[in-house]
């Protein structure tokens, strides 16, 4: 409950819900465990995901209207929630998306000279 | 719009929790089943795998309450769990909770009634639409205003419209029915305009209605539209007389419209073209609308501006003569009820802050005994914020159950108020009849309690929360509380016994002044007289001869009823509010050089037998006699008071002083005797200097008649007002009533002050008391052990009590240390605010310290005797 903990969890969660709606775009519905197998592989295993914080984020989402989520089974034919973008989720990930791309951008600008320099 | 929709989301998650708990289980279980099957593929053991998966899960329960927080809204969640819990804990504790609110219902309920009452005199006194926005316009001081100065500056102003003006006079009101004497307004035709009202029945006046000739109109107040007619349509159109007059009835005023305070009746004020143009002769209240835009200041600066020009063109009449506008609320608020109504706040506030500290000292003390329970919610996890936040939820609670009593506590307080108040007196109060618990009191209260809640509950809170933190689960052994408590809670009850003290003076100071000011009226014997008034119009009495002519057969009338020992005409009863009238007067040989430094004293038109008919005792010199006629050389009495101020050495006797200022050529009086003062105006704190002349010499159109029987005068009143009936049948005879009645009602307000000054004391004593039980009892029930084991070692019981009873007897020393110094100070306060006062009476000095002192004490003691009375053995065995 300490404000510095909720800080980071934010930041965190921010990028965090970014790649759960991209993944989510990329892949179609999926199941909690799918997507952090996925952001897991995706990363190429350097991102360690604690699953458990995943589904916090996944209900954020939800209660914010960008995914939505229903009960299926798996491929093994396990019952399992399944997530998947909503409408204004996919407008959520455009907007993020192109936000991402120009914080990274500003980014790699101020950082790519300050390496020449040193 | 996102954060709002998962806002609204979360809120409803409190409701259908158990469903939502078991989708989460569901949930978490198919991540575990989905993460085991993966492993299993890898070639794990089913304990392998499954330990990966809840590793790598990061602990089921701990992602659930994660999850849950997320889910839900904590803050809303832990508050309303706060509120069940703490609510528990006070339906556990009825003795504490009992106590506690009580002490809040009290601190509240008077705060709320005397905030019910400041809102009623000080915010709206009436009830007008743009009462915000009309301002009163006078020579400053609310000095009424000239009438060619009003009509410039109705001319001239920009930033007021509307400006009206009135003039309140008695009035005789006559036809159908016993003639009456009403209060009248004479009001220009835009009058109703710039108040922003409309007659219920009928119309307003028209412009052109307030021209000679044209303004035999009148518009009744609702209040005497019902009482004189009826309520009765029919009366538009009909013609009633007034001083003699007939006027067409147009129209009836709005119910809740009573301007000028009080009114029954309004009149168009049509002035003579020589009035129109007077400069001299200040006789208007001036009213206007603000502008839209327009601020009190600016409309201020624009008349300070037109006053200068006037000051500079009409040099005799209008030099320095200054233009003030205030608020209309400000003009009608009585003179000293702003002043006495600030002072109640602040006592009232006062009382609050003792029962506040009351409660955080009761709260303290649970928490002394509640300290293994939060040890145990520590030591489960709770942090110390929790705590805190625990604690204060319960205190809140506490003075939300305090303030719901309160409200109760408020209205029966304010009934009492109103259903108390002379009806007759309520109408001259401007706001009386608005008094009432209306929505801005029940915020009121509501905010006090929040307020009271947070303050009387933030130190125990964090109090006992650092203990919680430090002790944990040590139990019992050793405890008493923290020395920084301890303090906290000494330095409460100190400051309450002082508060309470300073209180208790001052009640007991006011009160006794009230009695005794009220007692002293014993010596004129008022139940045995009765008064009444009389008001001869000018029409039918022009000349002085023929007023006296009315006056001699009105006293022979009256003093040939049944039990009448003796009759007398006269101004102003004692102890009077308002009846004095004062005059400028020159003394013989030191005439002041202008009228600003010339002497000014009450004056009395009375008939001979009226210093030996109140009692007044003529101390040299002689009364009045028949032979003080109209033609025989004009006399005066003067008091004491007068004799001494202007001729301290010698005898008044013989000397001559004269009416006026000193330009006036009025004649010379022989002062023939001297009498006793009298307090006629108590407002005035002492007896003004007076100058008493024969009526014959100095008849008044306005005068009260007295009769003296030799039983109750009550039963008199319908013979008195026939005798008047028989000599002028359209004369009305009002404030008909005995003159202890009279008395009572002129000082009703300052009976109020006395008795809710009592009630503040005694509540503020009582709180006290208890306070300082409370502490003692607790710390004594800390120390039992300690006595225990002192007794067991050989102290012998005196020692114990002394050992118990000294911090009581410090506290005490220390309360009356501030407490007296400061109850000095405020009498001076009080006593130049509230008349009758005497901020160094000995007794109420000595006789109310020393009771409190003794209650304090006792409240002390009785713990410490407890202490006394600890069996050794049995408080050991508790270790």
């Amino acid at each position: 409950m300490g404000d510095k903990a909720a800080d980071k969890r934010d930041v965190w969660q921010g990028t965090l819900a970014l790649m759960v709606l991209k993944t989510l775009e990329a892949m179609g519905p999926l199941h909690g465990y799918g997507i952090a197998r996925r952001i897991e592989q995706t990363s190429g295993d350097l991102l360690a995901v604690n699953y458990g914080t995943l589904y916090p984020a996944l209900l954020k989402l939800e209660q914010e209207g960008y995914i939505s989520s229903e009960w299926g089974f798996s491929d093994n034919n396990r019952k399992a929630k399944y997530y998947k973008l909503t409408r204004a989720g996919r407008k959520q990930l455009n907007k993020e998306e192109r936000e991402w791309e120009q914080t990274t951008a500003i980014l790699a600008r101020f950082l790519a000279p300050g390496e020449e320099r040193s | 719009m996102r954060r709002l929709r998962a806002w609204f989301s979360r809120l409803g998650e409190l409701f259908g929790k158990r469903r939502r708990e078991q989708e989460l289980s569901a949930e978490m279980d198919s991540h575990l089943q989905l993460h085991m099957d993966d492993n299993l593929r890898r070639g794990m053991s089913l304990a392998e795998a499954r330990r990966e998966a809840i590793m790598k899960l990061g602990g089921i329960e701990q992602t659930k309450e994660t999850y849950r927080e997320r889910r839900r809204l904590p803050i809303l969640e832990t508050l309303l769990q706060d509120f069940r819990y703490g609510l528990r804990m006070l339906w556990k504790n009825p003795g504490f909770t009992a106590t506690a609110v009580v002490t809040l219902a009290l601190g509240i309920g008077v705060n709320t009634t005397i905030f019910s009452i400041a809102e009623a005199f000080l915010v709206h006194p009436l009830a007008l639409p743009k009462l915000n926005r009309l301002v009163a316009v006078t020579n400053g001081q609310k000095r009424p205003v000239a009438p060619a100065d009003y009509f410039d500056w109705k001319l001239q102003s920009q930033l007021l419209e509307h400006l009206s003006a009135y003039r309140s006079l008695d009035m005789n009101l006559t036809g159908s029915g016993e003639p009456e004497r009403v209060y009248g307004a004479a009001v220009t035709a835009d009058f109703f305009q710039t108040l922003g009202v409309d007659p219920s029945e009928g119309r307003a006046f028209s412009s052109g209605e307030d021209e000679l000739g044209h303004n035999q109109v009148v518009i009744l107040s609702h209040g005497l539209w019902q009482r004189r007619f009826g309520a009765d349509r029919a009366v538009l159109g009909k013609s009633v007389a007034i001083d003699g007059r007939p006027y067409a009835v147009i129209g009836v005023m709005n119910k809740n419209v009573e301007f000028p305070v009080p009114t029954d009746l309004w009149i168009p004020l049509a002035l003579t073209p020589k009035e129109k143009t007077d400069r001299g002769a200040a006789f208007l209240h001036v009213i206007g609308q603000l502008t839209p835009g327009a601020g009190v200041s600016q409309a201020q600066a624009e008349m300070t501006l037109l006053a200068r020009h006037l000051s500079d063109a009409y040099p005799l009449t209008n030099k320095d003569r200054e233009a003030q506008v205030m608020p209309l609320v400000e003009f009608v608020e009585g003179s000293i009820t702003r002043a006495y109504t600030v002072m109640m706040l602040v006592i009232v506030g006062i009382v609050l802050l003792v029962a506040c500290a009351n409660v955080a000292n009761l709260q303290f003390a649970r928490a002394t005994s509640r300290k293994s329970e939060m040890a145990v919610r520590t030591a489960l996890g709770a942090g110390r914020s929790r705590i805190i936040r625990q604690l204060l939820t319960e205190s809140v609670l506490l003075s939300l159950l305090g303030g719901a009593a309160s409200l109760l506590f408020a209205s029966a307080c304010l009934w009492l108020c109103v259903s108390r108040m002379p009806s007759y007196v309520m109408r001259l109060w401007a706001g009386f009849d608005k008094i009432r618990l209306n929505g801005w009191a029940f915020v009121f209260t509501f905010a006090a309690a929040l307020v009271c809640g947070i303050l009387a509950g933030i130190l125990p809170a964090l109090g006992t929360s650092k203990a919680a933190a430090g002790d944990a689960l040590k139990g019992g052994r050793g405890a008493t509380a923290s020395r920084g408590v301890q303090r906290l809670r000494s330095i409460f009850v100190t400051a309450q016994v002082a508060v309470a003290l300073v209180l208790v003076v001052g009640a007991a100071l006011i009160i006794k002044g009230f009695r005794e000011m009220t007692g002293s009226a014993d010596t004129y014997a008022p139940e045995r007289v009765l008064t009444l008034g009389v008001n001869l119009p000018v029409s039918r009495y022009p000349q002085s001869a023929d007023q006296l002519v009315f006056y001699r057969k009105a006293l022979d009338g009256l003093s040939s009823l049944p039990g009448v020992e003796s009759v007398a005409a006269f101004n102003c009863y004692p102890l009077s509010n308002n009846g004095t009238s004062w005059t400028y007067f020159q003394v013989e040989g030191s005439v002041a050089p202008d009228l600003r430094h010339s002497p000014w004293a009450d004056t009395q038109s009375i008939t001979p037998p009226y210093l030996q008919f109140m009692r007044v005792e003529v101390q040299a010199g002689r009364g009045f006699t028949a032979d003080d006629r109209e033609t025989t050389q004009p006399v005066a009495i003067v008091n004491q008071k007068l004799a001494k101020l202007y001729w301290p050495k010698e005898s008044a006797l013989g000397k001559h002083l004269r009416i006026g200022g000193p330009d006036d050529s009025s004649p010379w009086l022989t002062v023939v005797g001297v009498a006793a003062d009298v307090l006629y105006d108590w407002t005035s704190h002492v007896p003004a200097p007076t100058i008493y002349r024969p009526l014959t010499q100095a008849p008044l159109a306005a005068s009260l008649l007295g009769i003296r029987t030799s039983s109750g005068p009550a039963s008199l009143e319908p013979a008195v007002r026939g005798r008047i009936a028989a000599i002028d049948p359209d004369l009305p005879a009002f404030d008909v009533k005995p003159l202890d009645v009279a008395i009572h009602e002129s000082t009703v307000g300052l009976g109020y002050m006395g008795a809710m000054m009592g009630i503040l004391g005694l509540i503020a004593l009582a709180v006290a008391v208890v306070g300082i039980y409370g502490v003692m009892a607790y710390s004594v029930g800390e120390r039992r052990k300690e006595f225990g084991l002192r007794m067991a070692i050989g102290a012998r019981p005196r020692d114990i009590l002394w050992l118990a009873g000294r911090h009581g007897l410090l506290i005490s020393a220390t309360a009356f240390a501030i407490g007296l110094p400061s109850a000095i100070a405020s009498a001076r306060l009080v006593a130049s605010l509230v008349y009758g006062t005497n901020p160094g009476d000995p007794l109420v000095f000595v006789g109310v310290p020393l009771a409190l002192f003794l209650a304090v004490i006792l409240a002390g003691y009785i713990p410490a005797r407890r202490a006394m009375r600890v069996d050794p053995m049995v408080a050991l065995r508790y270790e």
